[in-house]
C-alpha cells in the first residue's frame, strides 16, 4: 500500500517586485492507494498533480510529510521504493537512439532483473504490445502510437508493484490513449496499485475506483466518481469539480 | 554490471550514435595533422630560398660573382639600369633591386613580404662578406695579414639542442601538443552539454531519476562517458599527428632531423595524462551546465571552457617555465605533454601534475555531488 501523509512541497519564485516568495504546490495532502486499486488524482494544470507524482516517485523531497510503500519510506529505503514503483509521465520522452529491446534491457539491468528472467519478460512484452516489427528499430523512427506502446513496455520490465501515470494520455489520439487506459485496466487485474493523474475527467470517471480532487495545492474532495457525484448533486466529474471549487473557477 | 556502467553504456550510446558528437570527436582531431603538415611546409618554404630574381645597377667583379654562386644559384641576378630596374620591379619581374652610387648600396626591398625579408637578411650578409673580401684585398696590397684584423677574435657555436631539435621542431610538436589539450575541452564541452542540459530539454532526465540509481551513479556515468569521448577523441588525436609528423619529416628539410621521444614509456604517461586532463575538465563541464535548463544556457556557461582551453597556449607563448606551472590545472597538462616529448621525463613534476588534476577532480566531483542532491539542479 502507498500511504501519502500530510505531503507539503513549497517552491521559490519572484514576485511582482521580484521579491522571493514562497508557494506551496502541494498544501497537507494525504490519501492511500491499495494493491489492485485504481485512484485518481484530478485537478486542473497547476493544482499540484505532477509535483505530488515527482515526490511518490522519489524524484522530488516534500518539505513536510512522508510516504511510505509497503511500510518502507525514501529516507531509509529509496532504492528499494523505486524498484516497486514505475512511473510513466506525459512529458517524459523515450531515449530516441536506443531500440526498443536496448531500452527495455537496459531498464532490466537497472532494476537488477535476472538475466534470464529480463530475457522471458522482455519477451512477453514484445508479444503483449505487438513489437515484433520494430524491437529493433531506434525509438526516433517509430510512430506515436509505437513509441506510445515503448514507453508503457519500459514501465513493465521490472514488473512494478505500483504504477505512477502523471497526464500519461495527454496529447495522444483516442487510439493510442485507449493503449495506456486498457493496460491500466488490466494492470488493476493482476493486483497493482495505480495512481493516474490526468486533467480529463471522464477519462478518469472511467478507470478511476476514487478520485482525489485536487486545487491551487489542496485535495477539495475524495472519494469514488459516484460519491462525489451525488455529493455535489452534479452529473459529471467536470460540473463535480466546478461546483466544489466555487468562486475560485473564475480566477 | 554496476548501475555508473550501465549509466555510461547508456551515454556512449547516445554521444556515439549522434552525427555530431561523432563528427566533433572525429573531426577535432583531424585538424592536428592538417595543422602539422600546414605549418610544417610554410615553415620548410620560409627556411628554404628558391627562384629569388633580383637587380642591380652595375657590373659584378669576379668576386661578388662567385660569391652569389656559393648560394647555389638560389638568386638569379640580373644587371640592367635604374629605371629599368625599377619598371622590372613594379612589374612584378624580380622581388628587389640594389642600386650602387660610388661605394654606396642601397637595396630596394619590400620587408613586408617573405621574400622580402629573406632577400633582406640574405643580401645584408652577401654584402657583409663582399666587404670583408675587397678588405682583406686592401689588407695583402699593403702587405698586412688579413688573419691579424680579422681574426682577432674567433666565434663558435657550440650546438646545446639535442639532436633532431630546432626551433622549428619544437615549435610545432609543441603546439601538436597543446591542441591536443583543446581537444579534450572542446570534446567535454559538447558532450557535458548534451549529456547533462540536452537530457534536461528532451526530456529522459524524468525516466532516468525514476531508476533505483544514486546522484553518485548518474554523474559517474556521465562523467565516465564524457572522459571516455574525449580519451577516444584526443586519442585519434596522437595517432592522427604522428603520421603527419613522419611526413614532414620525410619530405621537408627542416624536419628531416626531427627526432621524436616516442617510446613505450612516453605513450603511456600520454594516455594517463591524457585520462587526468579529461576527468578534470570533464567534471569542470559537468559543474558548469549542472543547472542550466536548456541546451542554449548551458552551451553559454560551458563557453567559459573554451578560454580554459587557452591556458596552456598563453603559457607556451609567454615561455613561462616556473615549477609552479605544475601545481595550476589545466595549464599543467599542455606542459607536461610538452616535456615527455621535447625534453626527459621529470618524474617529480609528473607527479605534481597528477596529483594537483586527481584533486581538483575530486574537490569539483563533490561539489558537483552535492549539486546534484539539489532540486534546482534536476528541474
Amino acid at each position: 500500500m502507498i500511504e501519502i501523509k500530510n505531503i507539503v512541497k513549497e517552491f521559490e519564485k519572484l514576485d511582482e517586485n521580484k521579491k522571493k516568495i514562497k508557494i506551496k504546490a502541494d498544501n497537507d495532502i494525504s490519501f492511500e492507494v491499495k494493491e489492485g486499486e485504481v485512484v485518481g488524482l484530478l485537478g486542473p494544470n497547476g493544482a499540484g498533480k505532477t509535483t505530488l507524482l515527482r515526490i511518490i516517485a522519489g524524484i522530488m523531497k516534500p518539505n513536510k510529510g512522508s510516504i511510505t510503500i509497503d511500510d518502507k519510506n525514501y529516507k531509509k529505503n529509496e532504492l528499494e521504493i523505486k524498484k516497486m514503483i514505475s512511473f510513466l509521465s506525459g512529458n517524459t520522452k523515450l531515449y530516441k537512439e536506443l531500440s526498443p529491446m536496448e531500452l527495455m534491457q537496459m531498464c532490466a539491468d537497472f532494476y537488477k532483473v535476472d538475466k534470464k528472467e529480463a530475457s522471458n519478460r522482455i519477451d512477453d512484452i514484445v508479444k503483449r504490445f505487438s513489437m515484433q516489427k520494430f524491437k529493433n528499430q531506434r525509438i526516433e523512427t517509430l510512430s506515436t502510437g509505437q513509441t506510445q506502446r515503448v514507453g508503457i513496455a519500459r514501465c513493465l520490465v521490472h514488473n512494478p508493484k505500483y504504477y505512477i501515470f502523471d497526464e500519461a494520455t495527454s496529447g495522444l489520439d483516442i487510439i493510442s490513449s485507449k493503449v495506456i487506459l486498457d493496460f491500466i485496466k488490466e494492470e488493476k487485474k493482476n493486483g497493482k496499485g495505480i495512481i493516474y493523474s490526468t486533467h480529463y475527467m471522464e477519462e478518469a470517471e472511467n478507470i478511476c475506483d476514487r478520485v482525489i480532487l485536487l486545487n491551487k495545492g489542496r485535495v477539495i474532495a475524495t472519494g469514488t466518481p459516484k460519491q462525489i457525484l451525488k455529493e455535489t448533486n452534479t452529473d459529471n466529474l467536470r460540473d463535480a469539480f466546478f461546483a466544489l471549487i466555487g468562486d475560485d473557477k473564475n480566477e | 554490471m554496476s548501475n555508473v556502467l550501465i549509466s555510461w553504456k547508456k551515454e556512449i550510446r547516445a554521444i556515439f550514435r549522434d552525427k555530431k558528437f561523432l563528427s566533433i570527436i572525429l573531426f577535432m582531431p583531424l585538424i592536428i595533422p592538417a595543422f602539422i603538415i600546414g605549418m610544417g611546409s610554410l615553415y620548410d618554404s620560409l627556411n628554404e630560398v628558391q627562384d629569388l630574381k633580383i637587380g642591380i645597377n652595375y657590373q659584378m667583379d669576379e668576386d661578388e660573382k662567385q660569391l652569389f654562386d656559393q648560394m647555389g644559384g638560389k638568386i638569379e641576378v640580373i644587371t640592367k639600369s635604374e629605371d629599368e630596374l625599377k619598371e622590372e620591379y613594379n612589374n612584378k619581374n624580380i622581388k628587389g633591386y640594389v642600386l650602387k652610387d660610388n661605394n654606396n648600396y642601397t637595396l630596394y626591398l619590400d620587408t613586408s613580404s617573405t621574400d622580402g625579408m629573406t632577400l633582406s637578411e640574405i643580401l645584408r650578409r652577401h654584402y657583409e662578406s663582399y666587404n670583408n673580401i675587397l678588405g682583406a684585398k686592401y689588407l695583402v696590397e699593403h702587405n698586412i695579414e688579413p688573419k691579424e684584423v680579422f681574426g682577432i677574435i674567433n666565434v663558435d657555436l657550440e650546438e646545446q639542442a639535442e639532436e633532431g631539435r630546432n626551433f622549428f621542431t619544437n615549435y610545432i610538436i609543441s603546439f601538436s601538443l597543446i591542441y591536443l589539450v583543446m581537444i579534450v575541452v572542446v570534446t567535454a564541452m559538447n558532450t557535458s552539454t548534451d549529456l547533462i542540459a540536452g537530457e534536461k530539454e528532451r526530456g529522459t532526465f524524468e525516466t532516468l531519476l525514476t531508476f533505483p540509481l544514486t546522484s553518485n551513479e548518474i554523474i559517474g556515468g556521465k562523467l565516465l562517458a564524457i572522459v571516455t569521448s574525449c580519451i577516444i577523441s584526443s586519442i585519434i588525436g596522437v595517432f592522427t599527428s604522428v603520421p603527419a609528423l613522419l611526413f614532414i619529416k620525410n619530405h621537408t628539410e627542416t624536419f628531416k632531423d626531427m627526432v621524436l621521444n616516442v617510446n613505450p614509456l612516453t605513450v603511456i604517461l600520454t594516455i594517463i595524462s591524457l585520462i587526468l586532463i579529461s576527468c578534470l575538465v570533464g567534471v569542470l563541464a559537468i559543474f558548469l551546465c549542472g543547472r542550466a535548463k536548456t541546451f542554449k544556457e548551458a552551451q553559454s556557461k560551458v563557453s567559459f571552457l573554451s578560454f580554459v582551453s587557452l591556458i596552456p597556449m598563453f603559457t607556451n607563448l609567454a615561455n613561462v617555465s616556473s615549477d609552479i606551472l605544475y601545481f595550476i590545472p589545466i595549464a599543467n597538462g599542455g606542459q607536461i605533454l610538452n616535456d615527455l616529448y621535447l625534453s626527459s621525463i621529470n618524474y617529480t613534476n609528473f607527479l605534481s601534475f597528477a596529483l594537483t588534476s586527481v584533486i581538483f577532480t575530486f574537490v569539483l566531483l563533490v561539489y558537483v555531488s552535492k549539486q546534484y542532491k539539489d532540486e534546482k539542479a534536476l528541474f
